[in-house]
């Protein structure tokens, strides 16, 4: 009777040992699994959301287009990088260099990622019959497309540096220019006064020469 | 992946979004920017938001980027360079124009042909800065183009920034090591960078 009890006793105590310790394992993991998600917030998915759910009144159809592609064009882009990313991370991964958390979060993310461009399809060919099918291919002439038109403005901003810096490289070089001009007449300046000068002590010398013969010529007179 | 729906605080008047708070199209205080949105409403607006797919264009504007430059390219070789500056830049303005929805690989083989020829007049009349700005752009938009580095060297000699000319023509090389013209201009920048140290 009593090794009967000692056997559900046992077990008893061994169920409430590995129950005990599960639930402390499971509570410290899920406070851990509070990790910072991959991307940051789709502004432009909340921007068309709330455009979307204005009733009063509601948003312009054309300000809907724009606004859903751009959030085509925002998911595009992080498409792209998202692709980059994993094949970094699997190398990272593969090398043991980092952990696997973080290739949860980068997986999570890319189940997120294909759910919201599904939704963009969707909401796409609410506007119009199959524009779903080619959101993306406009998204993605877009992104190329708006970096060259910055260009413009990129060009404008760099003329004005230029410019200046080339007017200022000018008057360095005229002031520079000046200077040498003033050092050089200065220098011509000494060398004539000290030629005149030479050449008056020269006369005061002949001069001198010539009254003394004079004087001789006096004396022996 | 990216953190939960968040409701932004805006008001659209028509095709105008701005902050609820302050009701500006740019708010720092409520960190938002609806400039870029705005923007693209007014580009759409012409086509009331119903993009084609991409591979249509407008064909009038690739026959007139092309006439135009045609014509530049015509003044050119008569040594008018004034005049092909002026049309090289109508060339230029309209490439820029080209709706943004359509083919930006167009756009780019427009534009980059178009400015080089135009840094290459400027260079002729000895306009440097504006040479090289125009060459900057074209390596922005093609950057494996040896004829952009070109330009860019050229300008910088007259710019009388030898070392970055040299560079340029380098980077250049490295991408057309063939090209003759390259090779003699890399040498004039290298002699004209001894005659400067002699002195």
């Amino acid at each position: 009777m009593s090794s009967l009890i000692l056997a559900f006793g046992y077990i008893g105590g061994m169920l409430l040992v590995m129950s005990t310790f599960s639930y402390f394992w499971r509570r410290r993991k899920n406070a851990d699994s509070s990790y910072e998600p991959w991307f940051a917030e789709n502004r432009d998915r909340d921007i068309y959301i709330s455009l979307i759910q204005k009733t009063d009144p509601p948003a312009d159809e054309l300000l809907l287009r724009s606004a859903l592609l751009r959030r085509a064009m925002t998911d595009y882009q992080r498409l792209s990088k998202l692709r980059e990313d994993k094949q970094a991370l699997l190398n990272l991964v593969q090398r043991g260099a980092v952990g696997d958390d973080l290739w949860t979060i980068l997986m999570d993310a890319e189940k997120e990622l294909e759910q919201e461009l599904m939704d963009v399809v969707s909401e796409a060919n609410t506007f119009t019959e199959n524009w779903g099918q080619f959101i993306f291919q406009n998204a993605s002439e877009m992104v190329k497309h708006q970096r060259i038109k910055d260009l413009k403005r990129e060009m404008k901003e760099l003329k004005e540096k230029e410019e200046k810096a080339a007017k200022r490289r000018e008057e360095r070089e005229r002031i520079g220019a000046e200077e040498n001009e003033r050092k050089e007449r200065a220098r011509s300046e000494k060398e004539r006064k000290k030629a005149q000068e030479e050449l008056l002590k020269d006369e005061a010398q002949k001069k001198k020469k010539i009254s003394e013969k004079d004087k001789g010529k006096g004396k022996k007179k | 992946m990216s953190a939960g729906f968040r409701q932004i605080p805006l008001v659209a008047n028509g095709d105008q979004v701005n902050c609820r708070a302050h009701n500006l199209e740019t708010c720092a205080a409520c960190d938002l920017d609806f400039a870029p949105l705005n923007q693209l409403c007014k580009n759409l607006k012409p086509i009331n938001g119903q993009v084609p797919p991409p591979n249509i264009v407008t064909q009038n504007l690739s026959l007139q980027i092309t006439r135009l430059k045609d014509e530049g390219n015509k003044n050119f070789h008569a040594q008018k360079y004034t005049e092909a500056i002026k049309l090289y830049s109508l060339a230029v303005d309209m490439a820029f124009q080209r709706p943004v929805w359509e083919s930006s690989g167009l756009a780019k083989d427009e534009l980059s042909v178009c400015l080089s020829n135009r840094a290459a007049a400027y260079i002729a009349v000895e306009a440097w800065v504006d040479a090289y700005v125009d060459a900057m752009a074209v390596i922005q938009i093609r950057r494996d183009w040896s004829k952009g580095h070109f330009r860019k060297g050229k300008a910088l000699i007259g710019l009388k920034r030898y070392d970055e000319a040299v560079e340029a023509f380098k980077l250049g090389l490295g991408f057309e090591p063939n090209s003759e013209e390259m090779r003699i201009a890399l040498k004039e920048a290298e002699a004209l960078i001894n005659q400067l140290q002699k002195e």
